[in-house]
């Protein structure tokens, strides 16, 4: 799909390299590595939500012809006894509670589908039947799924070393917010319950170890966001030596999260394959996936707002009760605290505000990040509350956005609580543009002459601004994440001017192998064409810290556009030297260095390239061949925002959800692709609707999962989407190397709201205003019908 | 997501799978596979033998013979779909047909799979139901014809015998006017509950009305109370919502996690409502 | 999750509790009972093979009867599990004298099921376990007002 000329290729709308091998099935994702002599990892898990294992009977199924060896916690805590958590962070008084995550159950099971033993067979169908034949005797315990009530008194104890199940407690204070709560015009009070959801990536997790016992090298494919991550967590772990590590994530089918943490299945599959001497995998069934990665969300919210009686917010304070789930998963603790936390006022200049987290311990699965990650969490509170706001005051939403947004001129905006500063922004921008695009006065007549007919019909807005681009190294330690936040990027130019990139991020349906070329090639003045992008593999590519929270353009593409800088300035050098001019008298005009006033004199980068591995002719101190590493370290995160506004009808006798209209006008900068921007903002919108009308991963009181299967888990469907139409308006980002911010996590950190405000609005009439997500047709219903009795 | 070890046998003639069933104990008929492979895969049913029938051509097919639509059981739903025998003889098959799960889905299910399996979520239970269809079963001792009205004992359960088939379904093929709603579960399109109707009328007088409602309970029913109200009375707004809000009466409705048995109720009463709406205009 | 019923017997409290606590007649009135073997006054270990339709389980348990109040009221607890999934409960069982030599069994039960076959199948489970509750009361039925009734 080529592109008319380099300079032309940032922002060009190019198809996805990736896909033609992608959508022929020429990928090649971990479950394509078939090594010889593999065997097939497979795990026994729990049937209960907490219970005492009194007893594992392993030999029925190491019996089994065709079993290599069936293990338990005894066994494998010699290789590793403790998933390691790599953000253990708290900042108030009290100490962390890190419960040890032991890779298979120690003496205990805390949630339901919990690896108890895992069984390594010749195949998947003899590991499958050895599975059956362990037999385990558990003592059922008193589960608690609640996070409330997890630490009510008398709770079910979770873990011995976390009294009371809480992990942690984290603030965050902001003015004085008490006071301006108590001098508020008008005070409003409102739970909210943020539910927990399965990320449910088209690819389940996947992991083959092996270990060459001669030269004491592990090479694991996983599927993996950020596999230098990984290949620091399985060092730590195991002790095997990190540089005797290789991890090789390749194609990946989805992460949105899920795929960051570092599970034990890998690392078991690593020990198998050390302690049988032949490579190991392991492939999750859907089920599996459901109850063994990790989850998102799930937060029950304490809200109270004071206002003026003209709708400014004067202050709003939040509780949080988060659920990590029964253990603390890779970067679980950061997710509800600072990825949450910091960013609480959203757009709106709300002087005073507090928000307190207490990170709790259930029995279920583990949570982590899930697209939007702590943002999707705040940014619901806040929209939610502007509605709530809005309806208490008397005035049109619209209207009391705009009264408590952030204004142009105050950027760059200092955060109340101090622990942000918004980069840029106009917010006005995004809405208004939003608000012409929909037709918001037409629409607000048409929904008064609807509702006089009897139809319900509402309207939801919902502005964001979101904190992405993580981050600096500096913020990141700062708030305990036991890593830096900076990207890297190598530009390797070939001979013959063909170029090759490392970058440190990763590519799970982002489309960098697309994207970084565009960027790339503009910067070097080649065609799209000639510039190849590689990533995910340790062993080829530079350290780097993968992908999530929307930092793949904004930190690996600004450590592009650097390593790109530094392949200019040298190829300059070598151009002058090659046109027999100063440095001075040449000027990179049209992809080409070119002497001053006499254009036609000129060379390229290939040009240079050859001179450069030639080498024989090059100017004093220059070195030979072409190739540059940067490692970029943003000074500040990017901070995209925008406006979503969705329409819908609700069936008065149904309670079912229709979405008529859905508009969606983003600002992220600088756009690389619009089309992956797109695909990008479709893929969030989706996943944020699916929140507000749809998904919710159900326990029962035992602990029982019971959306344990698509069946049961309603993901959305293409059938069910509504047509969206995007817009876009551009305020770089000032500071970041390509004006760009990040586009990710957008689409489901705005749509959710619209679409709750939407059908609250709808609602509204019959003196409803809020009920929790998701809104399935028969809450929706029992609401109706309640309001009208 | 391996199934325990089993025995595959594909039969190529009716007479030959029910030599099969008989001379097999624990052993499962096989056609479209789509609620038996899944459930094999999550080793929730570990039959000894698996008897594919889908290779037998003699079940597949649709005819009219003597004004009746004869569907052999192996018949796909995506062949009833794109039928215009069926879309001409029976509207209400012709309706459920393209709002059974996928496109795929469709290619591979079968309508006597889907009759025989009982799924309290199936569609074309309730179609079965409401065009009074005739189900022959093949066993050692020849053919037995059953009403769809004696067909469904409960939950996942029929009449049919562990050593018979069903083999082809009659139906009436008049072309009686029929539509078929479905309110489908968000996770899996399965109906939460669905409505098959079937209705005549004349000159502002109903004819015969039959209803046939799934998902709702345990094993689908006919709303003969609804039926009952209706019949040979002269169509007005008031009648059809006065008759559909007793459509629930007396159901013990199915309750999970998407809907309880309250919703599932509303949803009768509406749907019965929406499909007479459709076909009496009123 | 909640398992009640209602059924009605055409015998005497005292004949028909009787029947309903034969071991004998559990056994034989138990939807896919294999074996039953006491093990002491009151409890038993047993082996069922159950389920609807291709769904069907081994599960191997306890079952004890426990304030058993002649011909009144008795409880019996299950705990068993198997490949499917486990399930635990207590159904309280009470016997109406219901006049003119006629008894009302009101059964109120209360299971906690979990395990594989509940969190990919759970709307199956509580329809299932009515059914089953239903063949048992109606085998017991037919052997209550069978030969002696």
């Amino acid at each position: 799909m080529a592109v008319a000329s380099p300079t032309r290729a940032f922002g060009a709308s190019i198809r996805r390299r990736e896909d033609p091998r992608l959508i022929t099935g020429r990928g090649k994702f971990t479950d394509d590595m078939h090594l010889a002599n593999a065997a097939t990892a497979m795990f026994v898990r729990s049937p209960h939500g907490h219970a005492r294992i009194v007893s594992i009977d392993t030999s029925a199924a190491a019996a089994h012809p065709g079993v290599l060896g069936v293990y338990t916690f005894e066994d494998v805590k010699g290789f590793i006894s403790g998933m390691p958590c790599a953000w253990p962070t708290t900042n108030t008084g009290d100490t962390l509670k890190l419960a040890t995550y032991p890779p298979l159950a120690d003496g205990k099971v805390r949630y339901f589908g919990e690896a108890v033993a895992l069984v390594v067979a010749i195949d998947p169908n003899t590991a499958a039947d050895a599975v059956q034949l362990v037999n385990v005797e558990y003592d059922p315990l008193p589960a608690v799924i609640n996070n409330e009530a997890a630490v009510a008194p008398g709770a079910p104890l979770i873990h011995d070393s976390a009294p009371g199940n809480q992990a942690f407690r984290w603030s965050l204070v902001g003015g004085d917010t008490n006071g301006a709560l108590a001098h508020a015009d008008v005070r409003i009070s409102q739970t909210l319950v943020n539910q927990r959801l399965i990320a449910t990536p088209l690819e389940t997790r996947c992991a083959v170890a092996d270990y060459n016992p001669a030269s004491g090298e592990v090479t694991v494919w996983v599927t993996s966001q950020n596999p230098h991550i990984h290949r620091l967590l399985i060092a730590l772990s195991t002790g095997i030596p990190e540089h005797k590590i290789r991890v090789i994530a390749g194609d990946v089918g989805g992460g949105f999260g899920a795929k960051i943490p570092y599970y034990a299945g890998e690392a078991l599959c690593i020990f198998a394959s050390k302690e049988l001497g032949v490579p190991v995998r392991w492939s999750e069934s859907r089920s599996e996936n459901y109850v063994a990665t990790a989850h998102g969300r799930d937060h029950i919210q304490h809200i109270e707002v004071g206002a003026t009686k003209e709708g400014k917010i004067t202050a709003l304070k939040v509780t949080a009760y988060a659920s990590l789930g029964a253990y603390p998963s890779t970067a679980a603790p950061g997710v509800p605290t600072w990825l949450f936390g910091c960013i609480i006022q959203g757009p709106y200049d709300i002087p005073n505000n507090e928000v307190h987290v207490i990170g709790v311990y259930t029995n279920t699965t583990p949570t982590d990040a899930y697209r939007g990650a702590g943002r999707p969490e705040a940014t619901y509170i806040l929209e939610r509350v502007i509605d709530l706001v809005a309806a208490k005051v008397g005035r049109d939403p619209v209207d009391v956005r705009r009264l408590n947004f952030v204004r142009k001129d105050q950027f760059p905006f200092k955060v109340a609580n101090g622990t942000l500063t918004y980069d840029s922004g106009d917010y006005e921008l995004t809405l208004g543009k939003a608000l012409h695009t929909i037709g918001y006065t037409d629409l607000r007549a048409w929904q008064a002459e609807q509702r006089a007919a009897g139809k319900l019909v509402g309207i939801g807005v919902s502005s964001f601004v979101e904190v992405c681009g993580l981050g600096p190294s500096s913020a990141a330690n700062a708030m305990g994440f036991a890593g830096g936040l900076y990207d890297s990027a190598t530009i390797r130019v070939h001979p013959t001017g063909k170029v090759t990139v490392f970058t440190g991020v990763h590519s799970h349906g982002q489309g960098h192998e697309t994207s970084f070329a565009q960027i790339v090639a503009r910067d070097l003045g080649v065609m799209v064409d000639d510039v190849d992008v590689i990533h995910g593999d340790t062993d080829k590519v530079q350290h780097g810290m993968g992908t999530y929270g929307s930092r793949s353009a904004p930190v690996g593409g600004g450590a592009l556009r650097m390593a790109g800088m530094k392949i200019r300035a040298k190829a300059q050098k070598i151009a002058a030297h090659l046109l027999e001019v100063a440095e001075e008298d040449i000027e990179w005009v049209d992809d080409a260095f070119r002497v001053k006033g006499s254009p036609d004199k000129s060379k390229t980068i290939p040009d240079c390239a050859f001179a450069a591995y030639m080498a024989g002719n090059l100017p004093a101190g220059v070195t030979p061949v072409l190739e540059e590493q940067h490692w970029y370290d943003p000074e500040n995160f990017v901070f995209p925002f925008g406006t979503h506004i969705c329409v819908v009808e609700v069936d008065r006798e149904t309670g079912e959800t229709h979405i008529k209209r859905y508009v969606a006008v983003d600002d992220c900068g600088e756009i690389i692709n619009p089309m992956l921007r797109d695909g990008q903002v479709h893929g969030g919108i989706a996943q944020g609707i699916a929140q507000a009308l749809w998904e919710e991963a159900v326990y029962d009181e035992n602990g029982q999962l019971l959306s344990g299967s698509l069946m049961d888990y309603a993901i959305p469907k293409a059938s069910v989407m509504p047509h969206l139409e995007l817009g876009h308006t551009v305020t770089p980002s000032p500071h970041n190397p390509l004006g760009v911010k990040g586009i990710g996590e957008a689409g489901t950190i705005a749509s959710t709201p619209a679409v709750v405000n939407a059908v609250m609005d709808a609602l509204s009439p019959l003196g409803i205003h809020h009920i929790d997500m998701p809104l399935r047709p028969a809450k929706v219903w029992a609401a109706i019908d309640a309001a009208s009795h | 997501m391996h199934p325990a070890p089993f025995a595959y046998k594909a039969a190529h003639s009716v007479e030959e799978a029910l030599q099969l069933l008989r001379s097999h104990e624990d052993a499962k008929i096989l056609a479209g596979g789509h609620s038996l492979i899944p459930a094999l895969k999550l080793r929730l049913t570990q039959p000894a033998v698996l008897i594919d029938i889908s290779k037998i051509s003699s079940l597949r097919g649709i005819r009219r013979e003597n004004g009746k639509l004869i569907i052999g059981s192996g018949t796909t739903h995506r062949e009833i779909e794109q039928s215009h025998l069926v879309a001409e003889a029976s509207p209400l098959l012709a309706s459920v047909a393209p709002q059974i799960g996928d496109v795929q889905v469709r290619h591979r299910g079968t309508f006597g799979g889907s009759l025989a399996h009982a799924d309290p979520a199936g569609d074309w239970p309730a179609a079965a139901l409401a065009v009074d269809a005739e189900l022959v079963i093949a066993g050692a001792h020849g053919t037995r014809t059953v009403h769809a009205s004696e067909f469904f004992t409960g939950m996942l359960t029929t009449v049919i015998e562990p050593d018979e088939i069903l083999t082809e379904i009659k139906v009436p093929g008049e072309g009686t006017p029929g539509i078929y709603l479905k309110h489908r579960n968000a996770a899996s399109g399965y109906a939460t509950v669905g409505v098959a109707v079937t209705a005549t009328h004349d000159h502002g007088r109903i004819g015969t009305v039959t209803i046939g409602v799934t998902g709702a309970t345990p094993v689908a029913f006919r709303a003969s109370i609804v039926e009952h109200a209706l019949n040979g009375h002269a169509v007005s707004a008031h009648l059809l919502d006065e008759a559909a809000s007793h459509a629930a009466d007396g159901l013990e409705c199915l309750s999970d996690i998407h809907a309880p048995a309250a919703y599932r109720s509303q949803l009768v009463k509406v749907m019965v409502r929406r499909a007479l709406g459709k076909l009496l205009h009123a | 999750m909640r398992i009640d019923g209602t059924f009605s017997f055409n015998a005497n409290p005292e004949h028909v509790w009787d029947v309903l606590l034969d071991p004998e007649a559990l056994k034989a009135c138990i939807p896919g009972c294999q074996s039953m073997t006491s093990t002491g006054e009151n409890t038993y270990v047993i082996t069922l093979t159950v389920g609807i339709a291709q769904f069907k389980g081994t599960y191997d348990g306890n079952v004890s009867i426990q304030d058993a109040h002649r011909p009144d009221r008795y409880e019996i607890h299950v705990d068993g599990k198997g490949r499917p999934g486990w399930v635990r409960g207590v159904g309280k069982i009470k016997l109406v004298d219901a006049g003119n030599g006629a008894t009302t069994v009101e059964v109120e039960g209360d299971a906690t099921i979990g395990g594989p076959v509940f969190s990919i199948g759970s709307r199956f489970v509580p329809p299932a376990a009515k059914m089953l509750m239903g063949q048992f009361f109606n085998a017991m039925k037919k052997r209550v007002e069978g030969p002696a009734g």
